[in-house]
């Protein structure tokens, strides 16, 4: 289900006006398999965003971001601490960052992103936290508890702040989830999952904040770190205000056999695409028109629309 | 561990075995002139004190076991045979001072011992004081002191046991005693092996599963030297090797474990003593080494903590008029320690000085003591104390004591990175009790009620708490905690003839509360101390005629909270019989004890299973030597 949607944003965001991907693939790291900070400098930049970094050279503790490309995803504990649970970075890259904060995170949106909304990016566990939560550890319970019962839950809220005022919008990302009643749903993600991000609407920084069921007197026990890759900030002339007062309607929903698509005043492409990632249908029309859906078996489709200005997915119920 | 150390106690415990010829030939028996540490420092007047071990009871049980039927106190373990912590009065761990032979035993880093770990058969005398007692002992003493002592016993000439238990329990002793005239020596050995693959349930409806990685494996070797040197001088030596390997079981939250950890410790102490007409002087030396090593190979993690402690001490006590003490002395530490979390070996160097005072009129004792101590240049605010006993009449005495104790930050505290704050304060604070014991005797029958109400305010506790400025916790003199409760005992011990019936109850109540709110770790003003359960009781009921004793301990610990959920309150009942047989200079002991006799699913520390009903099954025997 996951891999759908990921082909279908990968495909939506086809032709489309410019983004910068922050994969991390720019910084040389050497045999210790990360960087942490300890050189001071403060941060790391990656495409148009700044992963910032607190390093204490004292006692050589680093909090903040640090970027990895540890393959080691089977040893527990505080030692593999910048490693991620796929054990690689997103599709194959090898570079990733790792996240470790006691209170929140943050990422500046900058240069050209700066004021502008995100896309998406990746999100996966950590494999500190990953195997802690699955088999538990001198400190933490693993997740479900000793009867496997227990209805925990890793929580990554993301939020992000304008112009100095914090977004009332936030993102839920469960990095794990047990409170299902069939305890064969529960799951803790070990895959690297696409977060769309637009709906918190034009940033200057995204703010990351974990919390966790296992809870005692000195606060979190889950490991409070995660990993993220290939962050895609829009950059440029589109904005989201043009997202926002999106003038394309399609309508019905449900449909049967046509929709009609309104609000496109010249020449727009568009795709249909079924729930296994398939393309069944594509296309081109001008201004408001009707596509006939008769060769759609009854299911969930998203519909795809675009020009050089405007672009809209949809989710359409065919009947 | 350093491979000297060893070495030269071995040749210690080599050349004892060597009779020493030339000393003044003398019929004096050492002990007329045996010198306590409570008649170089003082006794404890006005606090309590209960003698739980005097060498005559055959245990084969550690000090955990003993302590927490006997001693009145809560002692938190985290499974069978393993690390065992004592809570004295609501205090921590670190606030329980334990001596041996008036020698500090807590590791410098830590600020504790693992009471799993000291066998009973290593020592001759326990007791434990409750109540304050840093005025004369220094940092440590807020709770309580518990006192180990080895004592001359030239009575016996052997004695050893052989136990054998459910999960794999196999404890062995033997002790020789050995000597003539002025000199008298005895050489103890004792092992406890364990697998402990209790079997156990995570959760009511789970299946029974076996604990794995929970066995457990201890030696000791003891080698204790008494010297007349003339019918004024003695020097006693005492040698104590200690190795032990400890598995670490997984908690009920985790699905395996296989972390151990392994302890070697060398300790060796001399002291010399001399009585006059007025005056006792006794002078220690004594060298502790230990390396704890604790092993995780799953997570690649091997944590290093190893420390030599030198300690020396002169203790000089005056008698006048008969009826008057006086009592001084001096006490130099200095200790180096190395662990993971330091940047390098640290030093710390302690000078402590304390007097006494003891007044002995007709029905009223009075002591008062102050100290003085200085670590690392910087002086400890004084440490007075002022203790009380009345006699009211025969049976019933009042006591009373006002003290001010504190606890020097441990090392880890102050040194480890990152975190450690070297300028963390002593925990210090008053503390005030009062008690009232009755005993009546009539015939052989005996009846003792005694009651205690404390009151103990303690400033700067050190905590752990996330750093203001830095990504990572530090040690904070943060806490501020209030300890207050009652103490009440029954003993009635009944002969008749052959019979004997002993019953005894104690209970406490203990409100130890925090002062302070914190967030992080969350701390509530008002709430109680975790671990520290506010109802305790323990009873005993012993039965014995002719040749046969029966016994059935119950302990009842109150509900308590953990870090993370509550621990419930339980019941644990233990039964153990015996059988004496005595042949001439021999006496033979056959026992039977079954722990844990209701079977109860029961744990001390959170998610840390605890064995349901066990067996064990041994004799106990001693030569005594012939008249």
């Amino acid at each position: 289900m996951k891999k759908v949607l990921l082909a279908i944003m990968l495909f939506a965001g086809f032709g489309l006006s410019a983004q910068t991907v922050s994969d991390f693939e720019e910084f040389d790291i050497d045999d210790t398999g990360f960087l942490n900070g300890s050189d001071g400098s403060g941060g790391f930049t990656s495409g148009n965003l700044f992963f910032p970094n607190n390093f204490n050279t004292a006692y050589s503790s680093w909090s903040g971001w640090a970027i990895s490309n540890v393959t080691d995803n089977t040893t527990p504990g505080f030692g593999n601490q910048y490693s991620a649970i796929t054990g690689i970075g997103q599709d194959g890259s090898p570079n990733y960052a790792t996240s470790f904060s006691f209170g929140a995170n943050n990422v500046d949106l900058i240069g050209e992103a700066e004021g502008k909304a995100m896309r998406g990016m990746y999100i996966t566990n950590s494999t500190y936290a990953f195997l802690s939560m699955q088999d538990g550890d001198a400190f933490s319970k693993k997740f479900g508890g000793a009867t496997g019962d227990d209805p925990d839950y890793f929580l990554l809220t993301i939020k992000g702040t304008r112009n100095g005022e914090v977004t009332l919008d936030s993102i839920n990302f469960f990095l794990a989830d047990y409170r299902f009643e069939d305890n064969t749903l529960d799951y803790i993600i070990d895959e690297w999952t696409y977060v769309d991000l637009t709906s918190l609407g034009e940033l200057d920084n995204l703010l990351f904040s974990l919390s966790s069921t296992d809870n005692g007197v000195y606060g979190m026990n889950t490991p409070a770190y995660f990993c993220v890759d290939k962050l895609e900030s829009t950059d440029g002339t589109s904005s989201v205000a043009i997202f926002d007062e999106n003038p394309i309607k399609t309508y019905p929903n449900p449909a049967t056999d046509v929709i009609t698509v309104e609000g496109f005043t010249e020449a727009f492409q568009y795709e249909i695409i079924d729930q296994m990632g398939r393309k069944v249908l594509q296309g081109q029309e001008i201004g408001s028109s009707e596509i006939k859906l008769n060769a759609l078996n009854t299911g969930l489709y998203y519909v795809v629309l675009w020009n050089n200005e405007i672009r809209k997915t949809e989710i359409l119920k065919v009947e | 561990m350093k491979k000297i150390h060893f070495l030269i106690g071995i040749y210690f415990v080599l050349f004892a075995q060597i009779r020493l010829h030339g000393q003044v030939d003398t019929s004096l028996l050492i002990q007329e002139i045996e010198i306590s540490e409570s008649s170089i420092r003082g006794k404890n007047i006005g606090g309590k004190k209960d003698q739980i071990y005097q060498g005559n009871l055959p245990i084969t049980t550690d000090l955990t076991s003993l302590l927490n039927l006997a001693g009145g106190l809560y002692i938190k373990s985290y499974g069978s045979n393993s690390l065992g912590t004592s809570s004295i009065r609501g205090g921590s761990a670190g606030h329980t001072l334990l001596l041996w032979n008036g020698v500090p035993l807590q590791s410098p880093t830590l600020g504790l011992l693992d009471f799993s770990l000291i066998p009973i058969q290593s020592l001759e005398s326990i007791d434990v004081q409750k109540g304050g007692n840093s005025a004369l002992w220094g940092s440590g003493a807020i709770g309580g002191v518990i006192n180990l002592e080895n004592k001359l016993d030239t009575k016996t000439f052997a004695k050893g046991h052989v136990q054998v238990g459910s999960f794999g329990n196999l404890t062995t002793g033997l002790t020789l005693g050995y000597g003539d005239k002025g000199y008298y020596g005895k050489t103890k050995i004792s092992r406890t092996v364990a697998e402990n693959n209790f079997p156990y349930e995570v959760a009511p409806s789970s299946p029974s599963i076996e604990l794995t990685n929970a066995a457990f494996n201890t030696l000791n070797i003891n080698q204790d030297v008494y010297f007349t040197i003339n019918e004024k001088q003695y020097i006693n030596a005492h040698y104590w090797w200690q190795k032990s390997k400890k598995e670490i079981p997984p908690t009920l939250t985790q699905n395996f474990n296989e972390s151990y950890q392994e302890d070697e410790a060398n300790r060796l102490l001399i002291d010399w003593n001399r009585v006059s007409d007025n005056h006792k002087t006794k002078v220690k030396l004594a060298v502790l080494d230990e390396l704890q090593q604790f092993v995780d190979p799953i997570i690649n993690l091997v944590s290093i903590n190893e420390f030599t402690q030198w300690f020396g001490e002169i203790g000089h006590s005056i008698s006048y008029k008969q009826n008057q003490e006086f009592n001084f002395g001096v006490t130099l530490v200095e200790t180096g320690a190395k662990t993971n979390g330091f940047d390098s070996r640290i030093a710390e160097t302690k000078v402590g000085f304390w007097l006494s005072y003891q007044l002995r009129l007709k029905q009223l004792t009075v002591l008062a003591s102050l100290r003085e101590e200085l670590v690392d240049g910087l002086w400890i605010p004084l440490t007075p104390s002022v203790g009380v006993e009345y006699d009211i009449n025969l049976n019933l005495k009042l006591r009373s004591k006002i003290s001010r104790n504190y606890r020097l930050a441990t090392l880890n505290d102050k040194h480890w990175m990152p975190g450690g704050n070297e300028n963390l304060l002593p925990e210090s604070g008053w503390s005030e009790e009062l008690g009232i014991k009755y005993q009546k005797q009539l015939a052989q029958n005996n009846f003792t009620f005694e009651l205690t109400g404390f009151n103990r305010n303690i400033k700067n506790w050190i905590i752990w708490s996330p750093s203001d400025e830095f990504n990572f916790w530090t040690a904070k003199n943060l806490r501020d905690v209030w300890s207050r409760g009652l103490e009440a005992s029954v003993k009635y011990h009944i002969t008749k003839g052959n019979s004997k019936l002993e019953l005894s109850t104690n209970y406490n109540f203990i409100k130890s509360t925090n002062q302070v709110t914190l967030s992080l770790p969350k701390i509530e003003k008002g709430e109680q101390l975790i671990y520290t359960p506010v109802h305790q009781v323990s009873a005993q009921i012993g039965y014995a005629y002719n040749k046969l004793m029966l016994n059935y301990q119950h302990l009842f610990t109150g509900v308590n909270q953990g870090i993370n959920e509550v621990i419930p309150s339980y019941h644990l009942g233990n039964v153990r019989g015996s059988y004496v047989m005595k042949l001439k200079n021999t006496h033979l002991n056959y026992f039977v004890q079954i722990q844990n006799v209701w079977n109860k699913n029961y744990v001390v520390i959170e998610r840390r299973p605890m064995p349901g009903i066990n067996f064990q099954l041994g004799i106990n025997f001693t030569l005594y030597k012939q008249k």
